[in-house]
């Protein structure tokens, strides 16, 4: 790891303990939440970054990490065993749902997902046994070594510790073989396969593995917000991670946490002043889209490039390569968004 | 017999928003989030004309026509400012495109009409029941139903004797081809586009008289008409309209006959369809996106 | 009694239909092992659609393809790697936003078997000995930290070949090999397949329409038309055959 990298994690570290301290425990429950999409939005990131996998049916797995836990919580299962269960209940659903998408993508498998996902919301919403539209009130968790959970403070450190499992899991994941070749896969898949990759079994994992994210997101949500309802489920929330991700920058491997952040901020914000904050959301993901298409983190990356444009010649500096790129804290190549991450209908038809 | 009438008239309510969605996801390659946004807008523009009251039907026909319209040029407005950029992006950029502007309109909504429901009332001529073999039908489900049956045969005319629907299948084909055989690539989508969120606004100011009116509604209602893409197959007008008839009926049975079962309509009939045809059932295997 | 080896690639009875046209008509062939072996045949002839059935982009609507001995008919594209074909395509596919090097290491881990594991980043540091090792084989070592985006396209075919090495193949499907190349590029390239083939002894299979690479490389012709196996042969046999000069040498000359 560079030094860099190591400054900036102990930093983070620091940062996440005296955090309390500083915020003091009003707003500590925001903040909460902030972490839990931080890690919710790099699951997702695995897909729509790495692999190219556009899913609209994410919080599908997110919720039922959260039920999963919420049911658990009443029983008095240790927290750890309990979030366990919503990795293991989200990695599970993910992957029945891949296989029931197995032979699509695109577009196609986009709106599957989505429908996949509200399925479940519907499903939720109608059993008792999950509390029904009501959803499941009353979570807490139990007290860990002598940790009271009631303290909120206390339940901010839990939150950031399996939050920070979680991102450290994803970051392992990135720097691996398989997501490396999940890179070359979101980039041809045709291309891929022809290499000896199983490329529908390399995106079902890819897919499993996000599943697993959500669903710890989840668990921890149920904690901190001590309910869930089926409204965790429900379709509109699979976007909301997107946003964040693209908002950050989708090629980074923390564009989706500085998103979070970002969009977290804001939505907190714009409650307290409009009565509609969709409106506002819906510019600012247009503009990003637009305006700026690799987030947030490309800013300085791209202003670096216009000024030394004529030191490095037509072809600009040379992008980080796989060798710096392990066990660095920086950007990997900024990918270039304007190439599909779903290669055109008319690229396997080049037969004959 | 009512659940028949029932299930007629929502399907059809469903094939009206579905068709134009389907449309535009044919032509343009487009998914677009944002009609469920424009179904909003056709219902509370109609709204806005009528007042909420009852009005003789002719009024009621006459102004509903004039809200499909207006929200088409609402459409229209936004295929120039915003999806004409799009259509050159990757797909799953232009799917988060239209999810913006599917935001901005009911954000936009909420600013206008606040999050109170209002309600429209139906013509005056239309407001009670008549009797068919013993049943109380709604006089409203006729309109309904004969607006779709309209759609349905205009778009079948359209398509396949106009001019301009041969313009229109040579670009969904192949946009690139029907460019160098001198199709105006950009006014084919301008025009499917304008005509795809006309029948999403016809859609919100007919379905207007039969819900309670929340901005909201912009992604609820989609999600059927999504559904019914699926179902009917990407890009197929036919196959829209068997799916959004089927998904109407096969509702009002289930609502009537075992109500538990029928929040899940759309899934089963989903799955049923999927497992046996992946592309849909009037669908073609390109567009199921398979790029091995 | 001797063995001698089945060989590397063998088509039986293959027909294949795209909406009624017969793209391929009944056709045999066979390359023994370690046999380089041109498949030629004037444009819409077949060639590509051999290779896509052999690769396993298609599937035959008749007959069989084996490959070593091993039937891979059904077999699915990534399956056919394992059992021993590696290709480059017509216009290289390389992974753009990658470098060199990165493109080289994502062949090395499918091969590896080390592309599945998410949890260590061990296989790629086990990948660079070999990456570093192809990358010189093909000349490509001073590029390695290019983007493959901004690679001319003679350097993305020998890119492609590199990665298609590193699978250890039995059999190197070379879909127009030195399309696109300047002449100094096609010279360079028929040099590196054939220092290649003395050193590895691999069964290469190629379409190609430049007859000086195809006579400076191919043991063995076949030439096809219309979805038919006209003949196969010497090279020098096949050149003098009066129906092979009509349909095919007869308009270059």
């Amino acid at each position: 790891m560079t030094r860099r990298g190591v400054a900036g994690l102990v930093a983070l570290v620091v940062l996440a303990v005296v955090w309390p301290q500083i915020i003091g425990s009003g707003q500590l429950f925001f903040w909460d939440t902030a972490v839990i999409a931080v890690l919710f939005a790099t699951s997702v990131n695995l897909l729509f970054g790495s692999a190219g996998i556009p899913s609209f049916g994410q919080a599908a797995f997110y919720g039922v990490g959260a039920y999963a836990v919420a049911k658990v919580a009443g029983h008095a299962w240790p927290v750890p065993a309990a979030l366990v269960l919503a990795v293991v209940v989200g990695g599970v659903v993910a992957f029945a749902t891949s296989l029931l998408t197995w032979r699509t993508a695109g577009l196609a498998f986009a709106m599957l997902t989505l429908a996949i996902a509200q399925a479940l919301y519907t499903l939720v919403e109608k059993v008792n046994w999950l509390g029904g539209y009501n959803g499941l009130p009353g979570i807490t968790a139990p007290s860990l070594w002598g940790i009271n959970f009631f303290n909120q403070a206390n339940l901010w450190y839990l939150d950031v510790v399996w939050v920070a499992l979680g991102l450290l899991a994803f970051w392992r994941i990135r720097r691996s073989p398989f997501g490396h070749t999940l890179n070359a896969i979101r980039q041809d898949p045709r291309r891929a396969a022809f290499l000896g990759v199983n490329v529908r079994a390399y995106r079902a994992v890819a897919f499993t593995l996000a599943g697993c994210g959500a669903g710890l997101a989840g668990g921890l949500f149920a904690y901190t917000n001590q309910i869930v309802s089926p409204a965790s489920l429900y379709w509109t929330e699979s976007a909301t991670p997107i946003i964040m991700l693209l908002l950050g920058g989708i090629s980074y491997f923390w564009g989706p946490a500085v998103g979070a952040i970002l969009l977290s901020a804001l939505l907190n914000y714009l409650d307290q002043v409009t009565t509609s904050y969709l409106f506002y959301i819906g510019i600012l993901l247009l503009v990003v889209l637009l305006l700026l298409p690799q987030g947030i983190l490309s800013v300085p990356a791209t202003l670096q490039r216009l000024l030394h444009r004529n030191r490095d010649g037509p072809l600009g500096p040379r992008r980080r390569g796989l060798a710096d790129a392990v066990g660095g804290l920086g950007p990997e190549p900024p990918g270039d968004l304007a190439t599909p991450l779903v290669p055109e209908p008319t690229d396997s038809a080049s037969t004959s | 017999m009512i659940i028949l009438a029932t299930g007629l008239t929502d399907g059809m309510l469903i094939f009206l928003v579905a068709s134009g969605l389907t449309l535009v996801l044919g032509v343009m390659r487009v998914v677009n989030f944002s009609h469920g946004g424009f179904f909003m807008i056709g219902a509370y523009l109609a709204y806005e004309l009528l007042r909420g009251h009852a009005q003789p039907i002719w009024v009621f026909v006459l102004l509903v026509i004039v809200a499909s319209a207006a929200t088409a040029v609402v459409g229209l407005v936004s295929e120039r400012v915003l999806f004409r950029r799009l259509y050159k992006l990757p797909e799953v950029t232009s799917l988060l495109g239209t999810y913006a502007l599917l935001l901005i309109l009911e954000g936009g909504a909420q600013l206008i009409w606040g999050q109170n429901p209002v309600t429209q009332a139906e013509p005056s001529s239309l407001v009670h029941a008549f009797t068919v073999a013993g049943a109380q039908v709604p006089r409203y489900d006729i309109l309904i139903v004969a607006a779709g049956v309209l759609t349905a045969a205009g778009l079948q005319v359209l398509i396949k004797r106009t001019e301009f629907g041969r313009q229109l299948t040579a670009v969904a084909e192949d946009r690139f081809m029907a460019g160098l055989l001198g199709v105006n690539v950009n006014r084919v989508f301008a025009a499917t586009f304008a005509l795809g969120i006309f029948l999403a606004g016809l859609g919100g100011a007919l379905a207007g008289p039969t819900l309670s009116m929340v901005p909201d509604i912009a992604v609820t209602f989609i999600l059927q008409a999504f559904a019914v893409v699926i179902i009917g197959g990407f890009g197929s007008i036919g196959g829209s309209l068997i799916a959004a008839l089927a998904l109407g009926l096969l509702n009002s049975f289930l609502a009537s006959d075992a109500p538990s079962l029928a929040d899940f309509s759309l899934y089963i009939l989903m799955a049923a369809v999927l497992i046996v045809r992946p592309q849909g059932l009037l669908g073609s295997r390109q567009l199921v996106g398979e790029d091995l | 009694m001797t063995t001698t080896p089945p060989p590397a690639v063998e088509v039986r009875n293959v027909v294949k239909r795209f909406a009624g046209n017969t793209a391929l008509d009944d056709v045999e062939l066979t390359v023994p092992a370690g046999q380089v072996h041109a498949v030629i045949g004037p444009n819409g002839a077949g060639k590509s659609t051999l290779f896509a059935v052999i690769a396993g982009e298609h599937r035959p609507d008749r007959g069989t393809v084996h490959i070593a001995g091993q039937n891979v008919t059904s077999m699915a594209a990534h399956r056919r790697v394992k059992a021993g074909v590696a290709r480059a395509f017509q216009v290289a596919r390389v992974f753009a936003e990658m470098t060199v090097e990165e493109n080289v290491t994502v062949a090395v881990v499918a091969a590896h078997g080390t592309s599945r594991v998410f949890w260590s980043g061990g296989g790629l540091r086990r990948a660079r000995r070999p990456v570093a090792e192809a990358l010189e084989e093909m000349r490509l070592g001073d590029l390695r930290k290019r983007q493959a985006r901004a690679l001319s396209q003679g350097d993305r075919k020998r890119l492609e070949i590199a990665m298609a090495l590193v699978l250890e193949p039995k059999l190197l499907l070379l879909d127009e090999p030195t399309a696109g190349m300047s002449p100094e590029e096609t010279a360079a390239t028929v040099e590196l397949v054939h220092e290649l083939w003395t050193h590895t002894g691999l069964t290469v299979l190629l379409t190609e329409h430049d007859m000086q690479v195809v006579f400076g490389l191919a043991q063995q012709l076949t030439v096809l038309n219309r979805g038919t196996v006209l003949c196969t042969g010497d090279p020098a046999v096949v050149r003098e055959r009066e129906d092979v000069r009509e349909i095919y040498l007869g308009a270059s000359t």
